[in-house]
């Protein structure tokens, strides 16, 4: 070997050697990057944002649902939208063609029905929301937009209705009172003229009901709750009938 | 000296030398960019206007009423002029710049009331009686 070439070995030598240690030295000085601060509060931001927008949907679409659901039971006698009784002038007639009678369930199964539809066009997939006494629970909402931090990736939330949101604006009771002390009536196909006057009379207790006699049919209002109900015909069975076979 | 050898570090030697020099200093003052510049810091800032629009679609302005029900009720008949007059009213004492923009869940503009020259930061979706609509924001 030619001694006049250690020299340029050497150089070209060291500058492969140090070519790959400045490879080495950038692309870990690439991989430690730049420092960003409040990333991680602004994900618990966005996630607490996410959260009220939706919490604020739901308390809406309660509120609209218990609105149209007021609505429904009162043009149908307190029964929901899809039921059996017969109409006359558009005004249902109380007799055993309909369902038996539970105001309590009707307004659950009709509250349920309208606060499903507000939940289906929301524009990310929301669980079927659970309905017990006086709360509607939706449990393990998922969020489908991505939170802007690095610790959190996907979530989920349980949704309790707002205390300010009470069923108790709506007043069942009047259909409860309406039905009980048409209940004491002795509706029957031979009912007599003064067993009708009687049956008027107690239902005129019912506060702020009013009394229209239309032949056998007895108009009542009360508000903007209409009910018919025909003197010879029985009321609906207050619950469901149990049928006991062997 | 060999006349040979004085040849191969004059041909060789002499910018293999200097080669040498040029890279070890290079690679020096790369070293000592590299190893003093600071990391850059970023703060991330956050724009967002979500708690002051549900505020906003929360205020009364009757007894009965909220910006909510009225945003609906004006989409629901296609007027939206008590919708603007009372908006303005609530931000007419303010110095604070606002836009609300109402658009259908396809994306289309029913109404945009406010400064036409900002960028709302933030939306959400409001149910009306028999559809869903997005509500944008802006107010600083």
């Amino acid at each position: 070997m030619k001694k006049g070439i250690f020299v340029p070995a050497l150089a070209v030598f060291t500058l492969i050697i140090l070519v790959a240690l400045s490879y080495t030295i950038t692309y870990a000085e690439d991989k430690k990057g730049d420092v960003v601060t409040g990333k991680t509060s602004i994900g618990l931001i966005n996630l607490y944002n996410e959260g009220e927008k939706l919490s604020f949907y739901l308390d809406e679409a309660v509120k609209l649902s218990l609105r149209n659901t007021e609505e429904i039971l009162k043009n149908n006698a307190g029964y929901s939208k899809v039921n059996n009784c017969k109409k006359q002038n558009g005004i249902i007639i109380w007799n055993r063609e309909c369902d038996y009678f539970n105001v309590d369930e009707n307004f659950n199964k009709q509250f349920k029905e309208e606060l499903i539809k507000y939940v289906k066009v929301y524009p990310q997939q929301l669980p079927e929301p659970i309905i017990t006494d006086n709360k509607v629970e939706f449990r393990n909402i998922k969020f489908q937009k991505q939170i802007i931090s690095p610790l959190i990736k996907t979530f989920s939330a349980e949704y309790k209705i707002n205390e300010e949101i009470e069923f108790t604006e709506l007043n069942l009771d009047i259909y409860k009172n309406i039905y009980y002390v048409a209940q004491q009536c002795d509706l029957k196909q031979a009912i007599t003229n003064n067993e009708i006057n009687y049956c008027i009379n107690n239902l005129k207790t019912v506060p702020n009901t009013k009394i229209t006699r239309n032949q056998d049919n007895l108009e009542i209002i009360n508000n903007d709750i209409k009910i018919i109900i025909n003197v010879k015909e029985k009321l609906p069975l207050p619950k469901k009938s149990i049928t006991i076979t062997e | 000296m060999h006349k040979k050898g004085q040849f191969d570090v004059a041909v060789f030697g002499v910018p293999a030398f200097f080669l040498i020099l040029l890279t070890l200093v290079s690679f020096s003052i790369y070293l000592a960019i590299v190893i003093t510049s600071a990391p850059i810091i970023d703060v991330v800032e956050l724009e967002d206007d979500t708690i002051e629009l549900i505020n906003y679609l929360k205020t009364p302005i009757n007894s009965q009423e909220t910006f909510a029900d009225l945003i609906r009720k004006s989409v629901e008949t296609n007027d939206f002029l008590e919708l603007n007059d009372k908006t303005n009213e609530l931000f007419k004492d303010t110095n604070f710049r606002y836009q609300l923009s109402i658009y259908e869940q396809n994306n289309i503009l029913l109404k945009k009331i406010g400064d036409q020259g900002v960028k709302p930061n933030t939306e959400l979706v409001l149910p009306t009686k028999d559809k869903a609509i997005i509500v944008k924001f802006y107010l600083k």
